[in-house]
């Protein structure tokens, strides 16, 4: 946990927006449109920095800023209004520090099934274009928003179960080879897990193991060949 | 009415790797290999895993945290430079796979935290799967303490859980108190370890037979000195004759190494050898 005493918190409307959109409920946006980064330069002894925060889609809120003396690059995450999270990732010239989600599990909780419900509506409806290219509709959606709730909630324990399974179908678009089954199988473990207030490491590797047994692989990333030279020596 | 009989496989760390870390490709070579059927580990497998595989990646996990390498690409060039062995090489190689595709900026300072739980989450999910998606053949004969250490780490604190994770099993001095390799290999094995030395002395040496040859002049050392040899070294330069000689023998070891064409039939282990991946 890091110290935030020295905080600002900049609306992210009167930051970052045009004028004639200040002041209007952020959610309604279409995000893509105004998805650009943004770079300032901050003191940093003899030196400035940049720091670059990127506004994407999902992001309602203010941008809260750490500073510090020892501080050698700021990145503002950006949370949404009343929800309690605070979160920072927060660079200084000793150490990178990753601070804790502080959110209350009932946050967490209703922000997972926000987002779920969105899910599980693209799950179902992708399984009617399995092999059509009216699936990469959903699978856009599907991956969009599970990106969107990592940026969210990105220490939920509850995103570790989304990201197993978005990396299962976003590798080397591998979204195209599963099945309507397998995608009816992912739809109601997620419905199931969604439900738990409370995920423990336990409750995370069971789901995991769920979806392995489905057939969607949650680790697809190849190791160099040389490797594999290697260990056939042995 | 005839009973139909299941065939059960017990993987070879070199069998588990690939499935673990291959090409979809040759993962599915190897799935097909064994059909629906249980395919089983030891526990000594999953410690070989984590030997030669998660503790790696965990280094570079740290390599990447270390605040003198500004980015994912100092980190990079780094280890590239220092570290020469393929082994190693391919961490790096697997790691840039994992964040490239997830758009992290190598050369972004504010990236890099997102890298950070990228990777970290990747060695969970690796290490879970290592435990929970293959059976455990149901006993411990190695006792091997390593493998037993677990690996907890919050998502809100996953550096802490990897250091705690690193540390005690790096802890050998402790590890040895509770293994008893000593006992399986010589109280257990004595007579097995000794027609695998005669044998080896009788093989010619090419490259079919480097794997074995080698295995067996460690196992004569360990006859001639005995239990003060034992070691977490010593297990990394016989690990293929503890799975061998470990195998429930009412199953297939399944294994990529050609050290097992010898070490199985002198003990009648049943086993498979199959096509590596470089074949493929």
């Amino acid at each position: 946990m890091t110290d935030t005493s020295a905080r600002t918190e900049t609306n992210l409307t009167e930051a970052f927006l045009p004028e004639g959109l200040r002041g209007q409920e952020l959610e309604h946006l279409n995000w893509d449109e105004y998805k650009r980064e943004i770079t300032t330069r901050r003191p940093t002894g003899q030196e400035e920095k940049e720091a670059k925060w990127q506004i994407t889609r999902g992001q309602t809120g203010y941008i809260e800023e750490v500073e510090g003396e020892r501080l050698s690059t700021s990145i503002a995450t950006v949370v949404p209004i009343g929800s309690g999270l605070e979160k920072q990732f927060i660079q200084t010239s000793e150490e990178v520090v990753e601070t804790v989600d502080r959110a209350e599990p009932q946050v967490n909780h209703i922000l997972r099934v926000h987002f779920i419900s969105q899910i599980l509506t693209d799950l179902r409806q992708i399984q009617k274009y399995i092999s059509k290219p009216e699936a990469a509709i959903y699978a856009d959606s599907l991956l969009l928003t599970m990106r969107t709730m990592d940026e969210i909630s990105p220490f939920d324990p509850f995103i570790e179960i989304v990201m197993a399974f978005h990396d299962a179908l976003a590798y080397k678009n591998n979204w195209n080879k599963y099945s309507p089954d397998q995608y009816e199988g992912a739809y109601q473990i997620l419905k199931e897990f969604v439900q738990k207030q409370n995920i423990s490491s336990d409750t995370v590797e069971k789901a995991i193991m769920r979806f392995e047994k489905l057939g969607f692989e949650t680790t697809p990333f190849d190791l160099d060949m040389e490797f594999k030279v290697d260990s056939e020596k042995d | 009415m005839g009973t139909t009989s299941i065939q059960k496989h017990f993987l070879d760390t070199s069998v588990v790797r690939p499935l673990l870390l291959g090409t979809d490709s040759y993962k599915q070579y190897l799935k097909s290999q064994f059909k629906d059927e249980p395919c089983y580990i030891s526990r000594f497998v999953q410690m070989e895993i984590k030997r030669s595989f998660l503790i790696n990646i965990m280094s570079f996990y740290f390599m990447i945290r270390l605040n003198t390498m500004p980015t994912v690409s100092d980190a990079l060039k780094y280890w590239s430079n220092k570290f020469k062995t393929s082994e190693l090489k391919a961490i790096i190689q697997l790691a840039a796979v994992i964040l490239r595709w997830r758009d992290i900026d190598f050369n972004s300072t504010a990236d890099k935290p997102k890298a950070l739980r990228e990777l970290g989450r990747y060695i969970k999910r690796i290490e879970c799967k290592l435990r929970r998606y293959f059976k455990d053949i149901g006993r411990d004969s190695t006792r091997c303490a390593r493998a037993a250490i677990p690996l907890k780490a919050d998502p809100s604190d996953i550096a802490t859980g990897f250091k705690n994770f690193f540390e005690a099993f790096n802890d050998e001095e402790t590890c040895k108190t509770k293994c008893r390799i000593d006992r399986f290999l010589l109280e257990r094995y004595p007579s097995e370890i000794r027609k695998y030395v005669l044998y080896a002395d009788e093989q010619p040496t090419n490259n079919d037979t480097k794997g074995f040859k080698k295995i067996s002049e460690k196992l004569k050392g360990l006859l001639e000195k005995g239990t003060k040899l034992c070691s977490c070294r010593l297990c990394e330069s016989i690990g293929d004759a503890v799975i061998a000689l470990d195998s429930p023998r009412n199953m297939i070891l399944e294994h990529i190494d050609k050290a097992f064409d010898y070490l199985c039939p002198i003990i009648k282990q049943p086993h498979k050898k199959h096509r590596p991946e470089i074949s493929f």
